[in-house]
């Protein structure tokens, strides 16, 4: 059996712990690479340093940062009451698509997941308690996505926050179920934060 | 519901194949091993998105093929007509289509064609583990409920998600596990299937009744019960239900975390079956046995076609075997008129006269399929 050149095998092993990335879709990059200029791949190569080293997470809310606050952290015009609790930076994204809403956000990194070994301690939980007791923050929107894994993360908090006297809203159901906010349309997000509901 | 047309591409041993059935009764003759059992099997498939023969469903894949394809032209009542594909891949991932635009998820494929299928194995339904009963209810629930496919999948996510938790617990105790979070989660989509199984079975019960007592000619009275886990009144609505299972997850809770795994809950459910008073699956004899399956096959027709407003198809594999004639000749008086019935068979006789004057024949031989008349 022919083998990969050491060097090119180990490219392709790296590209392929990539998400979605299969073993041809790695040799097919690797191969791209591979006839691409020094100068593309030169840049290439600091574009993956330098999002290494340069974004990190925001000390306060989690999402990815530059600084050590995020943007919307530093946002002098946003709300500092309400927080919109979100899994993933991505969620971020989308809800900021829909224009909608004004407040801060706090991103979990995560979902309650035992059969991924992920448990509620493993998420930005405490940091969140902390946000809302020094923060004076006075409504958590919980913004998960419509999935199991979702709403028992959403429960696990409201049930957490319910004795720390903060208003606790969830999404409205709105989206379909088993939904990921990152695909759902902005005119169907924003109407699920207007009519987000009590718990 | 009639199935016009239905194409099958490297599936089973048929490497293609179109046939046209008619509107009525299609008896498939042929000898062993020829490929009867497998387009029941494709219908089915097209009906639910699961095989009635195994749990594996890539095993239909044409051995040495990477794919397969069943499809099929359903027409409703009200005169509409869908194209249905269902496409399965070697690594699991199903595709379906209706009319050409393909769908989210297969499952999506529900409620287009629905059947109900009668096969050898079906006698598990009395004699074998309580979970063959469970999914006998959880596939005609399926059929006809979208609520009940959705708490069903959540449920059985839940569950795993749950058990999971509870093993890790067992090893590593924390007081801040979620533990709580997953136990309402479990109870708010568990009292949901409870609740449908049971209204489900109280149907059920009633109709396979009447089945049975035609198919008996009078002899023998067929009940069925349904013995929830936790355990429920007839009347009991979504308030009572939820309270009772959370009773119930209370009184194991301990337990649970000793064992690692979830002891109360919809997923330890039974049903028993009784002639006169007496447990089929203890006292009933092999035809017995089998008349009380078919019972509650035409039982599931009748309340799918209650429920649906749509008449099922019937797949009937094998059937004739262990019926004495007066039996099958009670079973087919009671199909003719009815809805498209496809009844395999290694040969004709023991059909009346009647019924094959009007039947569609169809000769299968080797993966091939051919109408032919008397
Ligand atoms: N994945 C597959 N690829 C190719 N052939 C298959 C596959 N699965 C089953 N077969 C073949 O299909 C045939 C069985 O077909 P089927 O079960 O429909 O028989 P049948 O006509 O119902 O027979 P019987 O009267 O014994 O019930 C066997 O010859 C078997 O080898
Ligand atoms: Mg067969
Ligand atoms: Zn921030």
């Amino acid at each position: 059996m022919l083998h990969h050149a050491k060097p090119l095998a180990r490219l392709i092993g790296e590209l392929g712990k990539l998400p979605g990335i299969g073993p041809k879709s790695a040799q097919r990059m690797a191969y791209h690479i591979l006839r691409s200029s020094a100068s593309d791949v030169q840049a290439l190569a600091e574009a993956l340093l330098e999002v290494k080293e340069r974004i990190r997470f925001c000390a306060e809310c989690f999402n990815f940062s530059e600084e050590e606050t995020c943007s919307v952290c530093r946002d002098p015009r946003r709300n500092a009451h309400v927080v919109c609790v979100v899994a993933e930076p991505r969620d971020i994204m989308a809800i900021e698509r829909t224009q909608e809403y004004r407040g801060l956000y706090h991103v979990l990194q995560g979902l309650v997941s035992p059969r991924d070994g992920i448990m509620p301690e493993m998420l930005r939980v405490r940091e969140l308690l902390q946000r809302i007791a020094t923060r004076g923050i006075e409504e958590v929107i919980v913004a998960t996505n419509p999935t199991v894994e979702g709403d028992t993360t959403a429960l696990y908090l409201a049930k957490l926050l319910k004795p720390v006297g903060v208003r606790v809203t969830l999404l409205a159901h709105g989206l379909p179920v088993g939904a990921e906010l990152d695909y759902a349309d902005p005119a169907t997000l924003s109407s699920a934060l207007q009519y987000r509901r009590e718990l | 519901m009639l199935i016009e047309e239905i194409s099958l591409d490297r599936f089973r041993n048929y490497p293609s194949l179109h046939v046209e059935p008619v509107p009525g009764v299609n008896i498939l003759v042929g000898d062993n091993a020829q490929g009867k059992s497998n387009l029941l099997e494709a219908i089915y498939m097209l009906a639910t998105t699961k095989s009635f023969r195994t749990v594996r469903d890539t095993e239909v894949i044409q051995s040495g093929q990477s794919q397969s394809r069943a499809s099929a032209t359903v027409r409703q009542s009200d005169g509409s007509s869908a194209r249905i594909a269902l496409t399965l891949g070697r690594s699991e991932q199903k595709h379906a289509s209706i009319n050409a635009a393909s769908t989210e998820r297969a499952v999506d494929l529900l409620g287009v064609l629905r059947a109900v299928v009668f096969a050898a194995q079906d006698l598990r339904l009395i004699t074998g583990e309580p979970s063959c009963r469970r999914r006998h209810m959880d596939l005609a629930l399926a059929q006809t409920s979208l609520p009940y496919l959705q708490d069903l999948g959540a449920y059985k996510r839940i569950l795993l998600q749950r058990n999971k938790l509870l093993k890790s617990l067992r090893e590593r105790w924390s007081a801040n596990s979620g533990l709580d979070a997953w136990t309402s989660q479990l109870v708010r989509y568990g009292i949901g299937l409870l609740l449908h199984r049971r209204d489900f079975v109280q149907e059920m019960s009633e109709l396979a009744g009447q089945s049975h007592r035609e198919l008996s000619d009078g002899a023998e009275d067929l009940s069925v019960h349904y013995h929830p886990n936790p355990s429920l009144q007839a009347d009991d609505g979504p308030e009572l239900a939820k309270e009772r299972y959370e009773e119930a997850l209370q009184r194991v809770a301990e337990e649970e975390l000793r064992r690692g795994t979830t002891l109360a809950g919809p997923q330890r459910d039974d049903l028993r079956f009784a002639i006169n008073g007496l447990e089929a699956r203890v006292y009933g004899s092999q035809g017995q046995q089998r008349t009380v399956v078919l019972s509650i096959k035409l039982a599931e027709l009748d309340y799918i076609e209650a429920v649906s407003g749509e008449e099922p198809v019937l797949l009937l594999d094998d059937v004739m075997s262990d019926l004495d004639d007066q039996r099958r000749r009670r079973l087919l008086r009671r199909l003719s008129g009815r809805c498209q019935t496809f009844i395999t068979c290694t040969n004709l006789r023991g059909f009346p006269d009647e019924i094959l004057s009007q039947a569609g024949l169809f000769r299968v031989e080797a993966g091939r399929i051919e109408r032919f008349c008397l």
